[in-house]
């Protein structure tokens, strides 16, 4: 039994000692209905889709492995939101509203509060041209981001959003924009770490780059069960190539019994299990050039 | 005396979107907040029939997770929250030798995968809750 859909790990960063309310900016419109019409899907079951969609992840857990690797922000990464205007169908929006996301996460991350407004402002734009603007408080969002202080709530307030608006869209049968949004999330997050990696190599780095093979496998499925829709299907085409060149990276597992004991008060339980995932620079460089050349397509769009 | 107080804290009162805002509460400042996930459920038609909301979920290696769990005061059940390592259980906010519940664990991951996270209520009663997902900074 599926009762709550995804969660966008979209956005990373911060504490969370406050955890403010999102603040939808009207309730009324939740009920706004939907002119999105979704593509036949083939054969994959709603609640695997979703299951499979939960797994496409935790962008948040490489910006934060960035900053513990003390890999200083450059902005040169994040996408400009100049092009944000000239996006018209619900794919180009849905897709960059993932990478913009993500990019809002990285900001927040590295309390880059100052530079978070255009993103916001962008992220506003295309949650409006998608029918979820109710889900964002720009005005909130705007208050909390010109304040320091209030990076907990900020975080919290955007994560919220997010997960509000997935769920919205997977109730109401747009569970197709979840996928592209998700999918914008990880090509973009991807797309750092695979940055972050050309300028500096990191045995944790690659091996999170590596690690990626496994949300991909599951990101082809979902694309794929959308492939009547010809943007979906060249949008697999392309994974595919990705899904290729990852095939070369082995992942090796083994398990043992977790260790648990109560620290404080807290259950606190240590696995010691472990994961091996061999990739070379060489396939980093392929894969980040790939992920790149996705990444500028998803951007540059022709109206 | 404390049990008692740490109960408290995970418990309130509504079974809407202050539950997740309420919960978040619980989490220190050494934690990212990550994702929520909610169940509401109704009472279990026999012991072995017990209802469970299922969700799944990436963890990375080298990272420590918290897990809370807390349940809407409104609703008699109180909410188990266990996480699997595919059939294998590798933590649960309730300890059934014990009786412990101690609605949260922390959880450090030296494996990446996906992982499933189930919330159910303590013998199959009625109950509302939310799990809360947060990393260690």
């Amino acid at each position: 039994m599926k009762l709550q859909p995804i969660i966008f790990l979209v956005f990373f960063g911060g504490l969370l000692m406050s955890c403010s309310n999102s603040g939808n900016k009207n309730e009324e419109d939740l009920s706004s209905v939907d002119t999105v019409i979704a593509p036949e899907s083939f054969g994959v079951a709603k609640e695997s889709m979703e299951e499979l969609i939960e797994n496409v992840s935790s962008p948040i857990e490489i910006a934060s492995l960035l900053l513990e690797e003390k890999v200083p922000f450059n902005k040169e990464y994040i996408v400009s939101t100049k092009h944000v205007d000239d996006l018209v169908s619900d794919f180009d929006c849905a897709i960059n509203l993932g990478l913009l996301g993500t990019d809002l996460g990285y900001l927040n991350l590295y309390e880059k509060t100052g530079s978070v407004m255009s993103t916001v402002s962008a992220i506003n734009d295309l949650s409006d041209k998608l029918k979820v603007g109710q889900f964002f408080d720009f005005e909130l969002l705007k208050r909390l981001a010109n304040n320091s202080n209030n990076l907990d709530s900020l975080i919290f307030t955007s994560v919220s959003s997010f997960n509000d608006m997935d769920e919205y869209l997977r109730a109401n049968s747009r569970t197709n924009v979840s996928a592209l949004i998700v999918s914008g999330v990880w090509l973009e997050s991807t797309y750092l770490a695979t940055q972050v990696y050309k300028s500096k190599s990191n045995k944790k780095i690659a091996e999170r780059i590596g690690e990626q093979k496994i949300i991909l496998n599951n990101l082809v499925i979902i694309i794929e069960n959308y492939s009547s829709d010809p943007r979906f299907a060249e949008l697999l085409v392309d994974l595919k190539k990705l899904q290729t060149l990852y095939q070369e990276v082995s992942i090796v597992n083994v398990d043992a019994q977790p260790e648990s004991k109560v620290v404080n008060g807290m259950l606190v339980i240590t696995q010691t299990s472990t994961s091996t995932v061999n990739i070379t620079d060489e396939l980093i460089s392929k894969i980040g050039l790939e992920v790149t050349a996705l990444r500028n397509k998803m951007i540059n769009v022709k109206a | 005396m404390v049990l008692l107080l740490i109960a408290k804290s995970f418990a309130f009162s509504q079974c809407d979107a202050t539950l997740v805002t309420n919960c978040c509460q619980n989490i220190n400042s050494n934690f990212i907040f990550l994702l929520n996930y909610k169940a509401k459920l109704g009472k279990a038609p026999s012991k072995a029939e017990i209802p469970v909301a299922r969700y799944s979920v990436l963890l990375s290696k080298g990272n420590t997770y918290r897990l809370d769990v807390c349940s809407a005061l409104d609703f008699e059940g109180e909410a188990i929250l266990q996480l699997y390592d595919g059939t294998k259980l590798v933590a649960s906010t309730y300890q059934a030798e014990t009786k412990t519940d101690f609605k949260a664990f922390e959880f450090y991951c030296s494996k990446t995968a996906i992982y499933k996270i189930y919330i159910s209520f303590l013998d199959g009663r009625p109950g509302c809750a939310v799990g809360i997902l947060s990393m260690k900074k």
